[in-house]
């Protein structure tokens, strides 16, 4: 008999092969579940690195939330620095100082003695601006900064890393509250929104 | 000329081969090799993980006596060579004796265990690690974060990560092989790809830190590889049985988050068991509540999957009687 006359398998409805209906759907489900599981866990990844634990000082009468698993310290002439431990080669850090203001003194008065101090303790301390701005709908000063982190142990093997900051100077009453953000360079622009977050919590 | 036919033709579910009589078990069709195959045993299987798990417990037992007497400098350090030795050994033991007993008991076993295994190997380096650890930055998130946090992570990330591929290597690679011909050929293929991933893991680990412990980080070894294979024997049965049934659609999947969460909840519990309490004797860590957890879950996993897989495999050898 010809092939023709006959057919050949690939023309008759197939009734069974390796795959079913339900197979395909199968294989279908799997894959998408696994893309629903990943993108759970990164939402669940990207909220966690949100999160934030609160601070209180009630002696400065402020409270803030800074970020999950940074290290605070309040023994220096500040109210607080809070550090994220892991950061690497500078330690990204968050400066809260409480400055008195008496009738005389001004905004300009109280950045320049910060410049003052800075230039002595830091290397190449630079004033990069200073501006007007509104924070969180309270005005403030905000002034951009950089400056060189240099270990002073001259065996340490480690290259000097530029590290760039922000002081934002709130005034409120007869005091200035001056909130510091200090990151590596390289880091900086990734870290600002996490910074930003962070201030929009302050309270006084 | 046109061809127009109401005849219908059923190919074999294994072999692919179209059939002149049709033998049909629950929606698959099957020639008459293997109509009376899929429902046998695959006896190197089980004799050869027994041999290996009785050869990780006599590792164990060896490595805390050795670390007892062995001189301080080796209790301190293993070399890396050494440490790829400890971590790539189970496994080979593993596959040789699939392959000696299959030979001893005339049990014909094909290359593609090994091919898997290979392949299990390659894609845990070229594409878990860097997916999880490079881009992810998992074990950074994972050490920072919350114990909640740190659980969702190690099912959602990991377990359904390290699940999926070891799934894909099967369903992709196995499954239309005419070598997968028995049902507990899926725990078998499962089981080589889930050796060669867990290895290959454990050897990269060894090559990042260059030198581990002897009893520290050898348990560590053995509990990675314990958590591995108990995905593996989930992941497997849910496989070998949706090869030959029409299963339902959700079967596997339910198979996939079991073998994901599993997978995941061990990786989380192993490193949180290891966290002891500090103090003057004590350092924060021990590695055996970690591991007997592993293994308690690898042995419970092993014992539970072969008796359903047996048991299965007797009341369709039964039902297959009944109807002929």
């Amino acid at each position: 008999m010809s092939q023709d006359l006959w057919g050949t398998d690939s023309d008759l409805p197939e009734i069974g092969s390796g795959l079913t209906k339900n197979d395909r759907f199968s294989a279908i489900l799997v894959a998408l579940l696994t893309v629903a599981a990943l993108g759970l866990g990164l939402i669940t990844k990207q909220r966690s690195s949100t999160d934030t634990w609160p601070y209180e000082s009630r002696e400065a009468g402020i409270s803030i939330n800074y970020p999950t698993g940074w290290l605070t310290d309040e023994r220096g002439d500040y109210v607080v620095r809070m550090r994220d431990p892991k950061a690497r080669p500078f330690k990204t850090q968050y400066i809260i100082t409480i400055v008195p203001m008496g009738g005389q003194t001004s905004t300009r008065n109280v950045l320049d003695g910060l410049t003052l101090q800075r230039s002595a303790d830091l290397s190449a301390y630079r004033v990069l601006n200073v501006q007007e701005m509104t924070v969180s709908g309270v005005k403030s000063t905000k002034m951009s900064f950089a400056f060189v982190d240099a270990d002073p142990n001259p065996f340490i093997q480690r290259l000097p890393v530029a590290v760039m900051g922000i002081d934002f100077l709130i005034l409120d009453e007869n005091r200035a509250i001056i909130v510091t953000f200090m990151s590596d360079k390289q880091m900086f622009e990734e870290n600002l929104p996490t910074f930003e977050r962070f201030m929009s919590s302050l309270r006084y | 000329m046109a061809y127009m036919s109401t005849h219908t033709y059923a190919r074999c579910t294994v072999c692919g081969q179209t059939l002149s009589r049709t033998l049909e078990f629950k929606n698959r069709y099957y020639c008459d090799v293997h109509y009376g195959l899929f429902y046998q045993n695959t006896r190197p299987l089980w004799r050869a993980s027994i041999l290996t798990f009785g050869f990780l417990v006599a590792a164990l037992l060896g490595f805390a006596i050795g670390n007892q007497l062995a001189p301080e400098r080796f209790r301190d350090t293993v070399q890396s060579g050494t440490g790829i030795f400890i971590a790539i050994l189970p496994a080979l033991i593993w596959i040789i004796s699939l392959y000696r007993i299959g030979a001893q008991t005339q049990f014909q076993l094909s290359p593609l265990p090994i091919t898997i295994f290979v392949l299990g190997a390659l894609l845990s380096a070229a594409v878990t690690r860097p997916f999880l650890y490079n881009i992810v930055n998992l074990d950074i998130w994972i050490g920072s974060t919350t114990a909640s946090n740190r659980l969702m992570g190690n099912i959602l990330l990991n377990g359904f990560t390290h699940t999926f591929t070891l799934y894909a290597i099967i369903r992709y690679i196995a499954w239309d092989s005419p070598a997968f011909m028995r049902r507990t050929d899926g725990v078998m293929f499962a089981l080589a790809a889930s050796w060669g991933y867990a290895s290959l893991i454990n050897i990269l680990y060894v090559i990042d830190l260059g030198e581990i412990t002897l009893l520290n980080g050898s348990l560590r070894l053995i509990t990675q590889l314990c958590i591995f294979l108990t995905t593996g024997l989930i992941l497997g049965y849910f496989i070998g049985r949706n090869r030959f049934e029409d299963a339902p659609v959700y079967h596997l999947s339910v198979g996939l988050i079991m073998a994901a969460t599993v997978n995941g909840f061990m990786l989380y519990a192993s490193s949180a068991l290891n966290s002891t309490s500090l103090s003057l004797t004590q350092s924060g860590f021990s590695p055996w509540p970690g591991l007997a957890l592993s293994m308690g879950g690898l042995a419970l996993t092993f014992s539970t999957v072969r008796g359903l897989m047996q048991r299965q495999n007797a009341l369709t050898q039964a039902k297959l009687e009944q109807i002929a």
